[in-house]
């Protein structure tokens, strides 16, 4: 399982003496890595020393936050783990986010830290801080390479660690004389992956439960995107005739227009998917963990339901809600032992149907000012199979999710676990280098924007063909709502009215930049945005008052949503 | 009190034991008494620990901790005769 070099790489398995930097290096092209991101600085420069005459593609980012987040984004459009790197003390913190980041939404990622000089270690030395402990809750495994000879395999490691199972980040932390010391190695090819079986009993028990429900439905999580098992779940969807819902981060494993998908479930969710849920008898849930802001208070979560639980993190099933059925293993697995079933369930799937057709999406806002929702929808559809939003967090975020068309899971790229703000600029810069053909478009608020406004040199520095939408109501608009909701109406350090023009901004970083500020402007706008060839800035103005609907209150059951009216 | 007994197998890596506590107390558990001994190429820890409220599952935290790469095997020992009480677990001080 764990072979070293073997024939499917360049690199020859025989033992040669290098320096540790040029083990990094020459390590990390063994694992097939391409592109990396990162940031130097002293304990990291012999890196970055080796990594100039070596056949990866150091993107530089302008802030160590940039650079794991543009990693993670490359990560989760290929499936693979992205690299970043960065020094110690400041350089390995600033990148701590983006790695918690990546553990919240399990995305596959290494992040390569320099160290000071063992000898130093522990003594507050310059730039030194405990990288492993700061680390240590928001990483799937990390490392301090104490010898030289141990690259190698840790590299090796790290990277199956990373992606097998259910992904997340893996930090190694490498002191300075371990980059410098000269060792005799051999490299690793990248290492086998183990799978988990799931029990054929559980399946035909779960087969069992299924047939015997009269008003099933699938309720779909990132697991499935990040299982690799998109297309054998959408096979397992149509083959049963089941009404499906999805949370945030399962957007587009099915398409959007689906006839059997009822739209994202949870605290912005649609109406006629969260009441199908506190309907439904059975949640056939796949990859879901029952996240607060999807379920809502989970004890009034779906009160008439049977769980049949479907993961490959065994930990998940039973956390937070029991099940009367939990499977643990591959979902495509698990997707493919149940195809054959077919429960009759018509007259469900018809109400379920009709509930959606009741409660449609509206567009008809009054005023002669944009509406974020008609725009992000126009967006994403002229855009068509190509088009991947890279969100932001808070009130367009949600309305991405509400509103945007997608054709797959990667067209919806978003901090749903962690929420970040400032998550959406770099992670639109990974992602369109990872696939350059999409239509990749970073869209975020004006609060957001700003925390990673730097990285607007990192699109300039690489003329990376990115659309950047900022979405202005000069307010951090998802605090103002629940000040407006919850808090009397105390607005309390929610005004960004005295944000600078984003436009001249943008094209001080060599962008092309426009501004869009009525509703008459949108159409024309986003045929701009989408034929422009190069990097592209849209800053669209909306009213500071809008507010995202429908919503579940903090605490309350999903049932109980607000609207609008 | 709810005291749940633990014996963990892990390899002889350094961190593990950090990796472990972190585990226990950001998933809502106390460590209350923790011995460690070594046994063949590996380790072994018998850790007791009491959740913060009654919510928290030690079926769970052993998934969690059975996660962990360097961790062999979690075995749960001896279960509590205590319900978690639902509305609170004797602080951690007072424990010590």
């Amino acid at each position: 399982m764990t072979a070293q070099a073997a024939a499917n790489t360049d690199i020859e398995p025989q033992m040669q003496t290098m320096r540790g930097a040029d083990i990094v290096v020459h390590a990390l092209e063994a694992q097939g890595v391409k592109t990396v991101f990162g940031y130097p600085g002293g304990a990291i420069m012999p890196v970055y020393d080796a990594l100039a005459g070596s056949s990866l593609k150091h993107v530089l980012c302008r802030h160590e936050q940039g650079a794991a987040f543009a990693a993670a984004g490359w990560s989760r459009m290929r499936g693979k783990a992205g690299v970043c790197i960065a020094t110690s003390g400041p350089g390995a913190t600033n990148l701590v986010t983006g790695i918690a980041d990546a553990f919240m939404d399990s995305v596959p990622l290494v992040a390569i830290t320099g160290q000071v000089d063992q000898a130093v270690m522990g003594t507050d030395a310059f730039q030194e801080i405990d990288t492993f402990g700061i680390t240590m809750p928001v990483v799937k495994h990390s490392y301090i390479v104490r010898h030289t000879e141990d690259l190698p395999k840790v590299i090796a490691e790290a990277f199956r660690i990373a992606e097998e199972g259910r992904p997340g980040p893996v930090l190694i932390d490498i002191p300075k004389d371990v980059q410098n010391k000269e060792a005799d190695v051999e490299l690793f090819a990248p290492l086998d992956h183990t799978r988990a079986e799931a029990d054929e009993e559980a399946l035909a028990h779960a087969a069992d439960v299924i047939m015997s429900a009269q008003k099933p439905l699938f309720y779909l999580g990132g697991g499935i995107v990040r299982a690799g098992a998109v297309d054998e779940v959408r096979a397992l969807i149509e083959a049963t005739g089941i009404p499906t819902v999805a949370t945030l981060q399962a957007q587009g494993v099915l398409p959007t227009d689906h006839p059997q998908f009822m739209g994202m479930l949870g605290m912005h969710g649609s109406r006629s998917a969260n009441l199908a849920v506190q309907e439904a008898d059975l949640l056939i849930v796949m990859g879901a963990r029952f996240d607060d802001r999807a379920t809502g208070k989970i004890a009034t979560f779906a009160p008439n339901a049977r769980i049949v639980h479907f993961d490959r993190d065994v930990s998940e099933i039973g956390k937070l809600r029991d099940a009367n059925v939990g499977v643990c293993g591959e979902l495509d697995d698990c997707a493919k032992g149940l195809m054959s079933v077919k429960p009759a369930i018509q007259p469900w799937f018809d109400q379920c149907m009709a509930s959606k057709a009741e409660t449609p999406n509206r567009y008809d806002a009054p005023g002669e000012g944009v509406y974020a929702p008609r725009f992000l929808k126009e967006l994403s559809e002229k855009a068509g199979d190509k088009f991947v939003g890279v969100a932001d967090v808070g009130q367009h975020q949600m309305w991405i999710a509400q509103h945007c068309r997608f054709s797959r899971p990667q067209a919806h790229l978003t901090s749903g676990g962690l929420g970040t703000m400032g998550f959406s600029l770099p992670t639109g810069i990974g992602a369109k280098m990872a696939e350059p053909d999409a239509t990749v478009v970073s869209i975020s608020g004006d609060g957001g924007f700003m925390m990673n406004i730097q990285e607007l040199a990192t699109i300039n520095r690489y003329k990376v063909p990115l659309k950047v939408v900022v979405i202005d109501n000069s307010r951090l608009g998802m605090v103002r709502q629940w000040q407006e909701l919850f808090f009397d109406e105390n607005y309390s350090e929610v005004d960004l009215s005295d944000n600078p023009d984003f436009a001249q901004v943008a094209r001080a970083f060599g962008l092309e930049a426009f501004t869009i500020r009525r509703a008459d402007e949108v159409s024309e706008g986003i045929d701009r945005l989408l034929n422009t060839e190069g990097p592209v800035f849209a800053h669209v103005v909306i009213d500071p008052a809008q507010n995202v609907w429908p919503l579940v209150p903090p605490g309350a059951s999903n049932a109980e949503m607000m609207d609008e009216d | 009190m709810t005291i749940e007994t633990l014996s963990i197998e892990t390899d002889n890596v350094n961190g593990t034991l950090r990796r472990i506590w972190t585990i226990i107390e950001q998933r809502g558990w106390y460590v209350r008494s923790l011995l460690v001994e070594e046994v063949e190429s590996g380790a072994r820890t018998w850790v007791q620990v009491s959740p913060e409220d009654g919510r928290r599952q030690i079926h769970t935290l052993r998934h969690q901790l059975e996660k962990l790469v360097n961790v062999r095997s979690v075995e749960l020992l001896e279960r509590s005769r205590v319900q978690p009480s639902v509305f609170e677990e004797i602080p951690y001080a007072e424990a010590i």
